[in-house]
């Protein structure tokens, strides 16, 4: 099968991708029962957010990160394969170029989640942001890059410029993680479109700390499956705990030999573009 | 400016009284304390080891309160209702200390024995000794009534570890009037000093109603069980037993997430608080499952459906089923039968439609989950092979 016989959008009226057969998802369609609400995008806010946490280059104006992530908006819906991406919540967002940390565990560890934190803490000084991986005290050493994510663009671009664009934290909501991953095989292999991972995902977090605050629906789990642990029973991801955020690296095995198929936890995908 | 947030391992994660609880089991209970350590070891396999709540003696009662998700499974009810008490077979010893060995060699490492009102069996001693109280650890769950000293001396000197008690108000008069059991605070507070004199493990329970939590007085109850070092473990009501149709009564979110608030202010937690380095999730099945009188397994303390009879069917493959049920396996935040609207409509109208047949409840597996259609295909198939279809679309810059 060649998605070159698709003559509709592989997204739904939801902006979550249509399953193709063998891929193993909760609900064949989505009950909506883990939410996110479509914040109203405030790309001055965000980048400030950015800016202060997360140590974007200042130069870098509002005006020009609205007008590279509309850009990126406009091109990604003239593919009809794509379109419907935009159905679904969006958020824009700004990453700093790499650290000097080469290794993508130690950056997550070391860099993303102290931002994450700080800029969760500033807005929500009452709440906790924590982080706790079962089975080991470490993400630096431990993390790749997985296949089929084509999250090597992304990596690679953010070694020395400046990434802005759009995380779509529910397009990939009730898939298992592996079938999230296995999705990225059947869509059109467009530049900057890749399998949402860490750095993005935390980008993102930074830029809106309250992307996961609900007071009136449980939010999804925000899987970072563009990334890979050594200890493949792993999975990494932002969750929310009430009001409160957390990081875990948690077991996707629902008994010693199948992995989970949950209705709350939600693949990403990533639109990105380098800005100057 | 960025905030440190240190990366917790499960071993770490867990609280110093969990540690130092841990550390006194090896030298204690060895038995107990090598399932620990097997089950933090497996966890990430998928291993789960999770409470048996063993509700004996057909519910047997010395209160009416307000909330209670027992009547319906009582004697004193079903001989309203049909003049009979329930003439299902009740586990025998024999067939206790055949769970205990199930449960054993499976790695469960929990009983709690709750009613009803445990106290009230007269087999109760037969029953603690046949669980093996050098291999799990025995928890009692009671309203107080006659735990006095003496009574938690006995409970001691058994083996028996821990006690839970219900109080389900700060205030007096409150407490007592939603128990219907005047004097039954008092008791309370005795049962409290009791178990500390005699060195038993303690934690206090309270049910909470929506918008409770937010009341001052949970607040004061809070800051006494603090003040006192005890845990509070806070159960949601369900609309399930005398709560059937009290839909008011089911908390909202925000009653929880303000609990999920409290948790980092006071020794409180709910049975989905994070404990023992796991996440903070519904617990069906993998935290604790409640084995009726007559060996029905339910997968949750306040569900009424069934997911096999440990009578005929090993525990093992029941847990297996459960874990395989797609409302019941699967990571989810919410309490599905406290929260989950959508589940609660499932549960009780597979309840309402056994009951039209049948007085006898939980509803059994074959009436319940197995009609629902729940169990997943996809659920049961191993990991996969993925997929063979390959996109061959070029890329189409943007």
């Amino acid at each position: 099968m060649s998605v070159q016989n698709v003559n509709h959008s592989l997204f739904d009226e939801q902006g979550c991708r249509i399953p193709f057969e063998g891929m193993r998802k909760f609900n064949e369609i989505s009950m909506s029962y883990y939410k996110i609400n479509q914040p109203k995008i405030n790309f001055e806010e965000i980048l400030s957010n950015s800016q202060k946490y997360a140590n974007v280059d200042s130069n870098i104006t509002a005006e020009s990160f609205e007008y590279t992530c509309v850009e990126l908006k406009k091109k990604i819906e003239e593919n009809f394969l794509l379109e419907n991406l935009f159905k679904g919540v969006y958020i824009p967002f700004i990453c700093p170029k790499s650290s000097s940390e080469k290794d993508l565990g130690a950056e997550l560890e070391k860099v993303a989640l102290p931002q994450v934190a700080s800029s969760f803490k500033a807005a929500y000084p009452h709440l906790h942001c924590n982080a706790t991986l079962q089975g080991s005290f470490q993400l630096s050493g431990r993390l790749s890059v997985s296949p089929n994510s084509r999250y090597e663009g992304f990596i690679k671009t953010h070694k020395d410029k400046t990434i802005v664009g759009w995380y779509f934290p529910q397009a990939l909501q009730e898939y298992d993680i592996a079938s999230q991953s296995a999705q990225m095989k059947t869509l059109p292999i467009h530049k900057g479109l890749v399998l949402s991972g860490g750095l993005d995902t935390a980008a993102a977090l930074v830029g809106s700390p309250g992307l996961l605050v609900n007071e009136n629906d449980y939010p999804p789990v925000l899987c970072l499956s563009a990334l890979k642990h050594v200890d493949e029973r792993l999975m990494l991801c932002f969750k929310s705990y009430g009001q409160h955020l957390e990081f875990w690296g948690m077991s996707q095995m629902l008994t010693p030999k199948i992995t989970q198929v949950s209705e709350q936890w939600s693949g990403g995908l990533t639109l990105f573009a380098p800005i100057d | 400016m960025q905030t440190v947030i240190p990366i917790f391992a499960e071993e770490a994660a867990l609280t110093d009284i969990e540690g130092k609880k841990r550390q006194d089991q090896s030298k204690k209970r060895p038995r107990v304390h090598e399932k620990i350590q097997n089950y933090f070891r497996d966890m990430l396999s998928g291993v789960i080891s999770p409470i048996l709540r063993l509700k004996i003696n057909r519910s047997l009662c010395n209160f009416h309160c307000e909330h209670c998700c027992e009547e319906p499974y009582m004697s004193r009810d079903l001989k309203k209702k049909t003049g009979a008490i329930d003439p299902r077979t009740q586990m025998s010893i024999d067939d206790y200390a055949e769970l205990s060995r199930q449960a054993d060699e499976y790695g469960i490492f929990r009983f709690v024995l709750t009613g009803g009102e445990a106290l009230l069996d007269k087999n109760l001693e037969d029953i603690i000794v046949a669980l093996d109280p050098m291999k799990h650890l025995i928890i009692l769950d009671t309203n107080g009534w006659t735990f006095d000293e003496e009574r938690a001396r006995w409970f001691a000197g058994l083996g028996g570890y821990k006690v839970q008690i219900s109080l389900d108000s700060y205030v007096e008069e409150e407490h007592d009037a939603f128990r219907k059991k005047p004097g039954s605070y008092k008791r309370v507070m005795r049962a409290i000093k009791a178990s500390k004199e005699v060195g038993l493990e303690l934690l206090l329970s309270t049910c909470i109603v929506k918008d409770r939590v937010f009341s001052q007085e949970f607040e004061n109850f809070c800051e006494y069980c603090k003040v006192e070092g005890i845990p509070l473990y806070v159960t949601l009501a369900k609309p399930v037993g005398n709560a059937r149709g009290h839909d008011e009564w089911v908390c909202t979110k925000n009653d929880v997430d303000h609990l999920k608030y409290l948790e980092d202010k006071y020794n409180i937690f709910t049975h989905m608080t994070p404990s023992y380095g796991q996440p903070g999730k519904c617990i069906t099945v993998k935290g604790i499952n409640t084995v009726n009188h007559e060996g029905e397994i339910v997968p949750c303390p306040y569900m009424d459906l069934s997911i096999g009879n440990v009578m005929q069917m090993p525990l093992s493959e029941i847990l297996d089923r459960g874990m395989k049920d797609k409302w019941l396996g699967p990571y989810r935040d919410e309490c599905i039968i406290g929260e989950n609207f959508d589940f609660i409509e499932f549960h009780n109208n597979a309840v309402a439609k056994h009951l039209k047949n049948s007085p006898l409840l939980p509803v059994p597996y074959e009436e319940g989950f197995a009609t629902a259609g729940a169990t997943r295909a996809e659920s049961e198939k191993e990991n996969l092979s993925f997929p063979t279809i390959e996109n061959s679309i070029q890329e189409t810059e943007a």
